[in-house]
Protein backbone atom coordinates (compact mmCIF):
# COMPACT_ATOMS: atom_id res chain seq x y z
CA UNK A 1 0.00 0.00 0.00
CA UNK A 2 1.53 3.64 -0.77
CA UNK A 3 1.48 5.50 2.26
CA UNK A 4 0.12 7.99 0.06
CA UNK A 5 -3.07 6.68 -0.51
CA UNK A 6 -6.28 8.27 -0.78
CA UNK A 7 -7.31 5.81 2.16
CA UNK A 8 -5.19 7.59 4.65
CA UNK A 9 -6.78 10.67 5.18
CA UNK A 10 -10.57 10.37 4.85
CA UNK A 11 -10.90 13.66 7.13
CA UNK A 12 -8.51 16.31 5.04
CA UNK A 13 -11.84 18.00 4.57
CA UNK A 14 -11.88 18.78 8.51
CA UNK A 15 -8.79 20.09 9.12
CA UNK A 16 -7.30 23.63 9.73
CA UNK A 17 -7.05 26.60 12.79
CA UNK A 18 -10.86 26.95 12.81
CA UNK A 19 -11.48 23.09 13.72
CA UNK A 20 -8.53 23.07 16.07
CA UNK A 21 -9.52 25.99 17.71
CA UNK A 22 -13.34 25.77 18.27
CA UNK A 23 -11.80 22.27 20.06
CA UNK A 24 -10.04 24.32 22.17
CA UNK A 25 -12.71 26.85 23.22
CA UNK A 26 -14.95 23.47 23.64
CA UNK A 27 -12.43 22.17 25.98
CA UNK A 28 -12.11 25.59 28.21
CA UNK A 29 -15.87 25.71 27.55
CA UNK A 30 -16.15 22.47 29.49
CA UNK A 31 -13.69 23.53 31.92
CA UNK A 32 -15.79 26.70 32.53
CA UNK A 33 -18.77 24.94 33.00
CA UNK A 34 -17.44 23.19 35.93
CA UNK A 35 -16.02 25.82 37.70
CA UNK A 36 -19.08 27.18 37.77
CA UNK A 37 -21.47 24.20 38.57
CA UNK A 38 -18.61 23.68 41.55
CA UNK A 39 -19.27 27.32 42.68
CA UNK A 40 -23.13 26.75 42.91
CA UNK A 41 -22.72 24.86 46.84
CA UNK A 42 -20.56 27.94 48.24
CA UNK A 43 -23.00 30.16 47.00
CA UNK A 44 -25.41 28.43 49.65
CA UNK A 45 -23.53 30.57 52.39
CA UNK A 46 -21.43 33.01 49.95
CA UNK A 47 -23.99 35.65 48.20
CA UNK A 48 -21.23 36.70 45.95
CA UNK A 49 -20.94 33.37 44.64
CA UNK A 50 -23.80 32.62 43.21
CA UNK A 51 -23.40 35.57 40.90
CA UNK A 52 -20.68 34.20 40.07
CA UNK A 53 -21.50 31.09 39.67
CA UNK A 54 -24.21 31.47 37.24
CA UNK A 55 -22.03 34.37 35.19
CA UNK A 56 -19.51 31.08 34.80
CA UNK A 57 -22.15 29.04 33.33
CA UNK A 58 -23.52 31.82 31.25
CA UNK A 59 -20.21 32.35 29.39
CA UNK A 60 -19.28 28.81 29.21
CA UNK A 61 -22.58 28.78 27.46
CA UNK A 62 -21.23 31.64 25.34
CA UNK A 63 -18.10 29.76 24.62
CA UNK A 64 -19.95 26.68 23.75
CA UNK A 65 -21.99 28.42 20.92
CA UNK A 66 -18.83 30.73 19.51
CA UNK A 67 -17.04 27.23 19.28
CA UNK A 68 -19.84 26.17 16.92
CA UNK A 69 -19.44 29.21 14.88
CA UNK A 70 -15.82 29.21 14.99
CA UNK A 71 -15.71 25.74 13.41
CA UNK A 72 -18.49 27.27 10.86
CA UNK A 73 -15.97 30.09 10.35
CA UNK A 74 -18.03 32.91 11.09
CA UNK A 75 -15.68 35.93 11.21
CA UNK A 76 -18.00 37.71 14.41
CA UNK A 77 -17.22 34.46 16.30
CA UNK A 78 -13.22 34.85 15.67
CA UNK A 79 -13.04 38.49 16.52
CA UNK A 80 -15.31 37.46 19.83
CA UNK A 81 -13.18 34.77 20.45
CA UNK A 82 -9.99 36.75 19.84
CA UNK A 83 -11.32 39.35 22.22
CA UNK A 84 -11.99 36.79 25.13
CA UNK A 85 -8.43 34.98 25.31
CA UNK A 86 -6.80 38.19 24.86
CA UNK A 87 -8.38 39.20 27.65
CA UNK A 88 -8.13 35.61 29.74
CA UNK A 89 -4.49 35.62 28.89
CA UNK A 90 -3.45 38.97 29.69
CA UNK A 91 -5.53 38.69 33.13
CA UNK A 92 -3.73 35.47 33.78
CA UNK A 93 -0.21 37.09 32.94
CA UNK A 94 -0.96 40.29 35.57
CA UNK A 95 -2.17 37.62 38.31
CA UNK A 96 1.40 35.49 37.44
CA UNK A 97 3.06 38.74 38.62
CA UNK A 98 1.39 38.95 41.84
CA UNK A 99 2.46 37.40 44.58
CA UNK A 100 -0.73 34.98 45.38
CA UNK A 101 0.55 31.74 43.36
CA UNK A 102 -2.09 31.69 41.55
CA UNK A 103 -0.21 29.34 38.52
CA UNK A 104 2.00 26.64 40.51
CA UNK A 105 2.52 23.11 37.95
CA UNK A 106 1.53 22.71 34.79
CA UNK A 107 -2.15 22.36 34.67
CA UNK A 108 -2.49 26.12 35.51
CA UNK A 109 -0.05 26.81 33.16
CA UNK A 110 -1.59 24.73 30.34
CA UNK A 111 -5.43 26.04 31.40
CA UNK A 112 -4.46 29.56 31.70
CA UNK A 113 -1.38 30.27 29.43
CA UNK A 114 -1.14 27.48 26.75
CA UNK A 115 -4.54 26.95 25.99
CA UNK A 116 -5.74 30.69 25.35
CA UNK A 117 -2.27 31.54 23.90
CA UNK A 118 -2.64 28.33 21.44
CA UNK A 119 -6.65 29.79 20.28
CA UNK A 120 -5.13 32.96 19.61
CA UNK A 121 -2.23 31.92 17.76
CA UNK A 122 -4.39 29.59 15.33
CA UNK A 123 -6.97 32.75 14.93
CA UNK A 124 -4.36 34.99 14.13
CA UNK A 125 -1.86 33.11 11.94
CA UNK A 126 -1.60 33.24 8.41
CA UNK A 127 -3.88 30.09 7.90
CA UNK A 128 -6.48 31.09 10.79
CA UNK A 129 -6.93 34.54 8.57
CA UNK A 130 -6.85 33.30 5.27
CA UNK A 131 -9.70 29.96 6.45
CA UNK A 132 -11.59 32.92 7.76
CA UNK A 133 -11.01 34.85 4.35
CA UNK A 134 -11.89 32.15 2.36
CA UNK A 135 -15.93 31.66 4.21
CA UNK A 136 -17.24 34.61 2.58
CA UNK A 137 -19.07 37.43 4.04
CA UNK A 138 -20.46 35.17 6.73
CA UNK A 139 -20.89 38.22 9.36
CA UNK B 1 -6.34 34.44 56.63
CA UNK B 2 -9.74 35.66 56.95
CA UNK B 3 -12.28 33.02 56.55
CA UNK B 4 -16.24 33.49 54.88
CA UNK B 5 -18.84 31.51 54.96
CA UNK B 6 -18.58 28.66 52.91
CA UNK B 7 -14.85 28.25 54.21
CA UNK B 8 -16.51 27.79 57.56
CA UNK B 9 -19.14 25.84 56.51
CA UNK B 10 -17.00 23.64 54.55
CA UNK B 11 -14.51 23.41 58.04
CA UNK B 12 -17.37 22.50 59.78
CA UNK B 13 -18.67 19.63 57.34
CA UNK B 14 -15.86 17.91 57.60
CA UNK B 15 -14.44 19.47 54.10
CA UNK B 16 -10.78 17.60 53.50
CA UNK B 17 -8.72 20.47 51.20
CA UNK B 18 -7.67 18.94 47.99
CA UNK B 19 -4.47 20.57 46.81
CA UNK B 20 -2.71 19.29 43.80
CA UNK B 21 0.70 19.07 43.52
CA UNK B 22 3.40 16.99 41.62
CA UNK B 23 4.51 13.44 42.91
CA UNK B 24 7.94 13.28 43.06
CA UNK B 25 7.92 10.04 41.61
CA UNK B 26 5.76 11.85 38.51
CA UNK B 27 8.74 14.37 37.99
CA UNK B 28 10.55 12.08 35.14
CA UNK B 29 7.24 12.59 32.79
CA UNK B 30 8.17 16.09 32.35
CA UNK B 31 11.81 14.85 31.66
CA UNK B 32 9.98 12.66 29.03
CA UNK B 33 7.40 15.37 27.27
CA UNK B 34 10.73 17.47 27.02
CA UNK B 35 12.81 14.48 25.14
CA UNK B 36 9.65 13.49 23.22
CA UNK B 37 9.22 17.31 21.64
CA UNK B 38 13.03 17.69 21.15
CA UNK B 39 13.22 13.90 19.33
CA UNK B 40 10.12 14.23 17.62
CA UNK B 41 11.50 17.80 15.96
CA UNK B 42 14.91 16.24 15.33
CA UNK B 43 13.27 13.39 13.26
CA UNK B 44 11.36 15.76 11.63
CA UNK B 45 14.09 17.73 10.61
CA UNK B 46 16.12 14.43 9.48
CA UNK B 47 13.32 13.30 7.46
CA UNK B 48 13.44 16.63 5.81
CA UNK B 49 17.03 16.58 4.75
CA UNK B 50 16.42 12.59 3.89
CA UNK B 51 13.53 13.83 1.29
CA UNK B 52 15.39 16.61 -0.22
CA UNK B 53 18.16 13.77 -1.30
CA UNK B 54 15.57 11.72 -3.03
CA UNK B 55 15.48 9.23 -0.47
CA UNK B 56 12.66 6.76 -1.47
CA UNK B 57 11.29 5.89 2.42
CA UNK B 58 11.96 9.57 3.47
CA UNK B 59 10.06 10.92 0.80
CA UNK B 60 7.05 8.63 1.04
CA UNK B 61 6.94 9.46 5.15
CA UNK B 62 7.29 12.95 4.57
CA UNK B 63 4.86 12.81 2.03
CA UNK B 64 2.38 10.99 4.55
CA UNK B 65 3.32 13.56 6.92
CA UNK B 66 2.35 16.27 4.51
CA UNK B 67 -0.93 14.54 3.35
CA UNK B 68 -2.15 14.42 7.16
CA UNK B 69 -4.46 16.96 7.83
CA UNK B 70 -3.64 19.75 10.68
CA UNK B 71 -6.29 18.37 13.57
CA UNK B 72 -4.88 14.66 12.55
CA UNK B 73 -1.33 15.87 13.19
CA UNK B 74 -2.15 17.51 16.31
CA UNK B 75 -4.34 14.74 17.78
CA UNK B 76 -1.64 11.87 16.89
CA UNK B 77 0.94 14.59 18.81
CA UNK B 78 -1.26 14.62 21.88
CA UNK B 79 -1.69 10.65 21.95
CA UNK B 80 2.44 10.48 21.56
CA UNK B 81 2.87 12.59 24.18
CA UNK B 82 0.28 10.90 26.37
CA UNK B 83 1.98 7.48 25.42
CA UNK B 84 5.87 8.69 26.46
CA UNK B 85 4.29 10.21 29.79
CA UNK B 86 2.71 6.46 30.59
CA UNK B 87 5.81 4.95 29.74
CA UNK B 88 7.63 7.52 31.35
CA UNK B 89 5.84 6.79 34.40
CA UNK B 90 6.23 2.54 34.72
CA UNK B 91 9.09 2.31 36.78
CA UNK B 92 6.98 4.50 39.89
CA UNK B 93 3.77 2.45 39.69
CA UNK B 94 3.62 -1.95 40.66
CA UNK B 95 1.48 -4.27 39.91
CA UNK B 96 -1.61 -4.16 37.53
CA UNK B 97 -1.42 -0.06 37.30
CA UNK B 98 1.97 -0.90 35.93
CA UNK B 99 0.81 -3.14 33.29
CA UNK B 100 -1.77 -1.22 32.52
CA UNK B 101 0.72 1.75 32.35
CA UNK B 102 2.59 -0.56 29.51
CA UNK B 103 -0.33 -1.29 27.31
CA UNK B 104 -1.63 2.12 27.55
CA UNK B 105 1.84 3.42 26.71
CA UNK B 106 2.36 1.82 23.89
CA UNK B 107 -1.12 1.48 22.23
CA UNK B 108 -1.45 5.34 22.49
CA UNK B 109 1.92 5.11 20.48
CA UNK B 110 1.11 2.75 18.12
CA UNK B 111 -2.41 4.89 17.43
CA UNK B 112 -0.60 8.09 17.06
CA UNK B 113 1.41 6.62 14.32
CA UNK B 114 -1.33 4.98 12.77
CA UNK B 115 -2.93 8.42 12.42
CA UNK B 116 -0.32 9.28 9.73
CA UNK B 117 -0.33 6.10 7.97
CA UNK B 118 -3.96 4.46 8.29
CA UNK B 119 -7.96 5.15 7.41
CA UNK B 120 -8.84 3.11 10.68
CA UNK B 121 -7.09 4.60 14.08
CA UNK B 122 -9.96 7.25 15.05
CA UNK B 123 -12.79 4.99 16.31
CA UNK B 124 -9.92 2.55 17.79
CA UNK B 125 -8.57 6.33 19.07
CA UNK B 126 -11.72 7.19 20.65
CA UNK B 127 -12.22 3.77 22.51
CA UNK B 128 -8.55 4.01 23.75
CA UNK B 129 -8.91 7.75 25.29
CA UNK B 130 -12.10 7.09 26.80
CA UNK B 131 -11.16 4.37 28.63
CA UNK B 132 -7.72 5.73 29.65
CA UNK B 133 -9.75 8.96 31.05
CA UNK B 134 -12.07 6.57 32.98
CA UNK B 135 -9.70 4.26 34.17
CA UNK B 136 -7.86 7.01 35.40
CA UNK B 137 -11.05 8.43 37.28
CA UNK B 138 -11.85 4.99 38.49
CA UNK B 139 -8.17 4.73 40.03
CA UNK B 140 -8.60 8.11 41.81
CA UNK B 141 -12.21 7.21 43.34
CA UNK B 142 -10.56 3.55 44.08
CA UNK B 143 -8.21 4.91 45.94
CA UNK B 144 -5.18 3.37 43.66
CA UNK B 145 -3.58 6.48 42.30
CA UNK B 146 -3.34 9.88 43.80
CA UNK B 147 -4.56 12.84 42.21
CA UNK B 148 -1.97 15.12 41.10
CA UNK B 149 -0.62 18.07 38.35
CA UNK B 150 1.16 15.16 36.27
CA UNK B 151 -1.84 13.13 36.30
CA UNK B 152 -3.98 15.71 35.67
CA UNK B 153 -2.21 17.35 32.88
CA UNK B 154 -1.87 14.29 30.80
CA UNK B 155 -6.18 13.49 31.28
CA UNK B 156 -6.33 17.50 29.86
CA UNK B 157 -3.91 16.24 26.89
CA UNK B 158 -6.21 13.46 26.38
CA UNK B 159 -9.37 15.42 26.53
CA UNK B 160 -8.08 17.40 24.03
CA UNK B 161 -6.82 14.66 21.60
CA UNK B 162 -9.93 13.22 22.09
CA UNK B 163 -12.15 16.30 21.19
CA UNK B 164 -9.85 16.53 18.15
CA UNK B 165 -10.36 12.88 17.53
CA UNK B 166 -13.85 13.35 17.90
CA UNK B 167 -14.11 16.28 15.40
CA UNK B 168 -12.98 14.43 12.75
CA UNK B 169 -15.80 12.55 12.38
CA UNK B 170 -18.04 12.14 9.52
CA UNK B 171 -21.11 11.87 10.22
CA UNK B 172 -23.43 10.07 7.50
CA UNK B 173 -26.95 10.58 9.29
CA UNK B 174 -27.91 13.46 11.09
CA UNK B 175 -31.08 13.23 12.67
CA UNK B 176 -31.22 15.15 15.97
CA UNK B 177 -30.15 12.78 18.62
CA UNK B 178 -27.18 11.68 16.95
CA UNK B 179 -26.33 15.86 16.83
CA UNK B 180 -27.62 16.22 20.80
CA UNK B 181 -24.88 13.57 21.20
CA UNK B 182 -21.91 14.61 19.53
CA UNK B 183 -22.56 17.87 21.18
CA UNK B 184 -22.82 16.67 24.46
CA UNK B 185 -20.49 14.06 24.41
CA UNK B 186 -17.24 15.78 25.14
CA UNK B 187 -18.35 18.12 27.39
CA UNK B 188 -19.78 15.49 29.61
CA UNK B 189 -16.93 13.56 29.60
CA UNK B 190 -14.52 16.43 30.53
CA UNK B 191 -17.13 17.55 33.52
CA UNK B 192 -17.41 13.73 34.93
CA UNK B 193 -13.45 13.29 34.67
CA UNK B 194 -13.20 16.88 36.59
CA UNK B 195 -16.34 15.77 39.14
CA UNK B 196 -14.10 12.27 39.35
CA UNK B 197 -11.03 13.35 39.89
CA UNK B 198 -12.32 15.76 42.91
CA UNK B 199 -14.37 12.97 44.69
CA UNK B 200 -11.57 10.73 44.61
CA UNK B 201 -9.20 12.94 45.87
CA UNK B 202 -12.22 14.18 48.53
CA UNK B 203 -12.25 10.36 49.76
CA UNK B 204 -9.00 9.85 50.23
CA UNK B 205 -7.54 13.03 51.43
CA UNK B 206 -3.45 13.58 51.92
CA UNK B 207 -2.18 13.03 55.60
CA UNK B 208 -0.86 16.66 55.01
CA UNK B 209 -3.77 18.01 54.52
CA UNK B 210 -5.92 19.79 57.49
CA UNK B 211 -9.04 21.16 56.62
CA UNK B 212 -10.30 23.20 53.46
CA UNK B 213 -7.74 23.77 50.90
CA UNK B 214 -4.84 23.82 54.06
CA UNK B 215 -1.52 21.92 53.48
CA UNK B 216 0.27 20.99 56.74
CA UNK B 217 4.13 22.01 56.22
CA UNK B 218 6.05 18.55 56.54
CA UNK B 219 7.28 17.54 60.04
CA UNK B 220 8.81 15.20 61.84
CA UNK B 221 6.64 12.70 63.82
CA UNK B 222 7.43 13.54 67.69
CA UNK B 223 8.76 16.16 68.67
CA UNK B 224 11.67 16.16 71.35
CA UNK B 225 11.98 17.91 74.94
CA UNK B 226 13.68 20.22 73.54
CA UNK B 227 11.19 21.66 71.03
CA UNK B 228 8.85 20.88 73.32
CA UNK B 229 10.18 23.54 75.41
CA UNK B 230 10.62 26.02 72.39
CA UNK B 231 6.89 25.95 71.94
CA UNK B 232 6.15 26.50 75.47
CA UNK B 233 8.04 29.32 75.06
CA UNK B 234 6.47 30.66 71.93
CA UNK B 235 3.52 30.07 73.08
CA UNK B 236 3.72 32.22 76.88
CA UNK B 237 6.20 35.21 75.32
CA UNK B 238 2.83 35.56 72.19
CA UNK B 239 0.53 35.71 74.82
CA UNK B 240 2.12 38.33 77.13
CA UNK B 241 3.45 40.36 73.90
CA UNK B 242 -0.48 40.57 72.55
CA UNK B 243 -1.78 41.21 75.83
CA UNK B 244 -1.85 45.26 75.34
CA UNK B 245 -3.92 44.48 72.62
CA UNK B 246 -7.07 43.03 74.94
CA UNK B 247 -8.85 45.74 73.64
CA UNK B 248 -9.33 46.23 69.85
CA UNK B 249 -8.87 49.80 69.70
CA UNK B 250 -5.43 49.42 70.96
CA UNK B 251 -4.36 47.29 68.29
CA UNK B 252 -5.80 49.59 66.17
CA UNK B 253 -4.16 52.57 67.44
CA UNK B 254 -0.76 49.96 67.02
CA UNK B 255 -1.10 49.70 63.17
CA UNK B 256 -3.42 46.73 63.08
CA UNK B 257 -6.39 46.97 60.44
CA UNK B 258 -9.03 44.87 60.97
CA UNK B 259 -10.50 42.50 58.76
CA UNK B 260 -14.22 42.39 57.21
CA UNK B 261 -17.35 41.31 59.19
CA UNK B 262 -18.88 37.64 58.40
CA UNK B 263 -22.07 37.10 59.87
CA UNK B 264 -20.82 33.24 59.12
CA UNK B 265 -17.41 33.84 60.36
CA UNK B 266 -17.12 34.93 64.21
CA UNK B 267 -13.29 35.39 64.13
CA UNK B 268 -12.02 38.13 63.03
CA UNK B 269 -8.46 38.73 61.75
CA UNK B 270 -6.59 42.51 62.58
CA UNK B 271 -3.52 42.32 60.32
CA UNK B 272 -0.36 44.60 60.65
CA UNK B 273 1.39 45.10 57.16
CA UNK B 274 4.35 46.51 59.02
CA UNK B 275 4.75 43.46 60.14
CA UNK B 276 5.39 41.76 57.19
CA UNK B 277 8.82 41.50 57.21
CA UNK B 278 9.29 39.99 60.70
CA UNK B 279 9.81 36.30 61.19
CA UNK B 280 8.00 34.85 63.95
CA UNK B 281 8.82 37.61 66.56
CA UNK B 282 6.55 37.45 69.30
CA UNK B 283 6.57 41.08 69.98
CA UNK B 284 5.64 41.69 66.06
CA UNK B 285 3.03 39.46 64.84
CA UNK B 286 1.55 39.60 61.15
CA UNK B 287 -2.16 39.30 62.78
CA UNK B 288 -4.50 39.30 65.83
CA UNK B 289 -6.86 36.98 66.28
CA UNK B 290 -10.47 38.14 67.93
CA UNK B 291 -13.82 35.55 68.36
CA UNK B 292 -16.89 37.98 68.10
CA UNK B 293 -18.70 36.83 71.07
CA UNK B 294 -21.72 38.55 72.39
CA UNK B 295 -19.93 41.04 75.02
CA UNK B 296 -17.97 41.91 71.61
CA UNK B 297 -14.63 41.43 70.68
CA UNK B 298 -12.34 38.96 72.44
CA UNK B 299 -8.37 38.17 71.68
CA UNK B 300 -7.87 34.71 71.03
CA UNK B 301 -4.73 34.50 69.58
CA UNK B 302 -1.78 35.71 67.10
CA UNK B 303 -1.42 35.00 63.52
CA UNK B 304 2.04 34.66 61.90
CA UNK B 305 2.85 35.00 58.45
CA UNK B 306 5.46 34.30 56.22
CA UNK B 307 6.27 36.22 53.00
CA UNK B 308 6.09 34.07 50.24
CA UNK B 309 3.91 30.98 49.06
CA UNK B 310 5.63 27.67 50.19
CA UNK B 311 8.48 29.67 52.17
CA UNK B 312 7.81 27.79 55.39
CA UNK B 313 9.16 29.50 58.50
CA UNK B 314 10.91 28.64 61.01
CA UNK B 315 9.51 25.95 63.60
CA UNK B 316 10.80 26.24 67.44
CA UNK B 317 8.87 23.66 68.13
CA UNK B 318 8.93 20.53 65.64
CA UNK B 319 5.54 18.95 64.88
CA UNK B 320 4.08 20.95 67.68
CA UNK B 321 4.22 24.21 65.68
CA UNK B 322 3.35 23.26 62.30
CA UNK B 323 2.85 26.07 59.82
CA UNK B 324 0.04 25.56 57.21
CA UNK B 325 -0.66 27.51 53.79
CA UNK B 326 -4.04 27.71 51.94
CA UNK B 327 -4.07 26.33 48.38
CA UNK B 328 -6.24 25.53 45.47
CA UNK B 329 -8.78 28.66 46.99
CA UNK B 330 -10.65 30.59 44.47
CA UNK B 331 -10.87 34.01 46.36
CA UNK B 332 -13.35 36.57 44.80
CA UNK B 333 -12.81 40.53 46.04
CA UNK B 334 -16.53 40.75 45.55
CA UNK B 335 -17.62 40.27 48.84
CA UNK B 336 -14.37 38.80 50.23
CA UNK B 337 -15.44 35.31 49.57
CA UNK B 338 -13.82 31.86 49.01
CA UNK B 339 -14.93 28.78 46.91
CA UNK B 340 -12.59 25.70 45.43
CA UNK B 341 -10.64 25.56 42.21
CA UNK B 342 -11.30 22.68 40.22
CA UNK B 343 -8.50 19.99 39.54
CA UNK B 344 -8.39 21.70 36.62
CA UNK B 345 -7.50 24.87 38.42
CA UNK B 346 -10.35 26.80 37.21
CA UNK B 347 -12.34 29.41 39.33
CA UNK B 348 -15.50 30.84 38.59
CA UNK B 349 -15.36 34.16 36.40
CA UNK B 350 -14.48 37.50 38.81
CA UNK B 351 -12.51 35.10 41.40
CA UNK B 352 -8.99 33.64 41.15
CA UNK B 353 -7.35 30.63 42.56
CA UNK B 354 -4.80 31.76 45.24
CA UNK B 355 -2.43 30.25 47.05
CA UNK B 356 -1.37 32.38 51.09
CA UNK B 357 1.83 31.90 52.05
CA UNK B 358 2.56 30.10 55.15
CA UNK B 359 0.84 30.73 58.40
CA UNK B 360 0.94 29.75 62.33
CA UNK B 361 -1.47 30.30 65.11
CA UNK B 362 -0.77 30.94 68.43
CA UNK B 363 -4.39 30.69 70.41
CA UNK B 364 -3.89 31.88 73.57
CA UNK B 365 -7.11 30.43 75.07
CA UNK B 366 -7.14 26.94 75.73
CA UNK B 367 -7.97 25.21 72.26
CA UNK B 368 -9.32 22.01 73.90
CA UNK B 369 -7.82 18.98 72.23
CA UNK B 370 -6.65 21.24 68.95
CA UNK B 371 -4.09 22.76 70.86
CA UNK B 372 -2.59 26.03 71.04
CA UNK B 373 -0.82 25.83 67.91
CA UNK B 374 -3.44 24.23 65.68
CA UNK B 375 -4.23 25.64 62.05
CA UNK B 376 -8.16 25.80 63.13
CA UNK B 377 -9.92 26.90 66.89
CA UNK B 378 -11.71 23.99 68.01
CA UNK B 379 -15.08 23.38 67.84
CA UNK B 380 -16.19 23.17 70.78
CA UNK B 381 -14.22 26.34 71.98
CA UNK B 382 -15.32 27.93 69.01
CA UNK B 383 -19.21 26.85 69.78
CA UNK B 384 -18.74 28.34 73.50
CA UNK B 385 -17.20 31.39 72.02
CA UNK B 386 -19.78 32.42 70.40
CA UNK B 387 -22.64 31.60 73.29
CA UNK B 388 -20.28 33.35 75.52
Amino acid sequence: MSITSPAINTARTASGSPEIASVLVVTQASLSLVAGLSAIPFGIVEPGFRVLSAVTILVAIGMFWLARNLRRQRRWARRWIIALEALSLTASLLLMLLPIGAMRGPVPVLVNLVMPASVLALLISRSGRRAFAQSGGND
Amino acid sequence: MRASGAYVALIARGYFGVMYDIAAEHAPAIAAVIVLLVALWLVLRALSVLAHRRIGWAVALVDAYRATSAITRLAAGLMLLSGVIHLALIPSHEGITGVLFVINGFGFIVLGVAAFFTSWWRRPAVLWLVATIVAYVVWIIAGWETPDQIGIACKLIEMVALGLTMRLAQPRRRTWPRRIWRAVAFPLMASLATLGIWVGGLAHPDALHAHAGAVLQPVAAVATPAQREAAARLLSDTRASIARYRDPAAAIAAGYEPGPVSSAEPLRHFENKANANAILDPNRPQALVYAQTKHGLRLIGAMYQMKRAGQWGPDPGGPITQWHQHEGICFSPFGFEFSFETPFWTCPVGSTGITTPPMLHVWIIDNGKEGPFAADLDKTVQKQLQGS
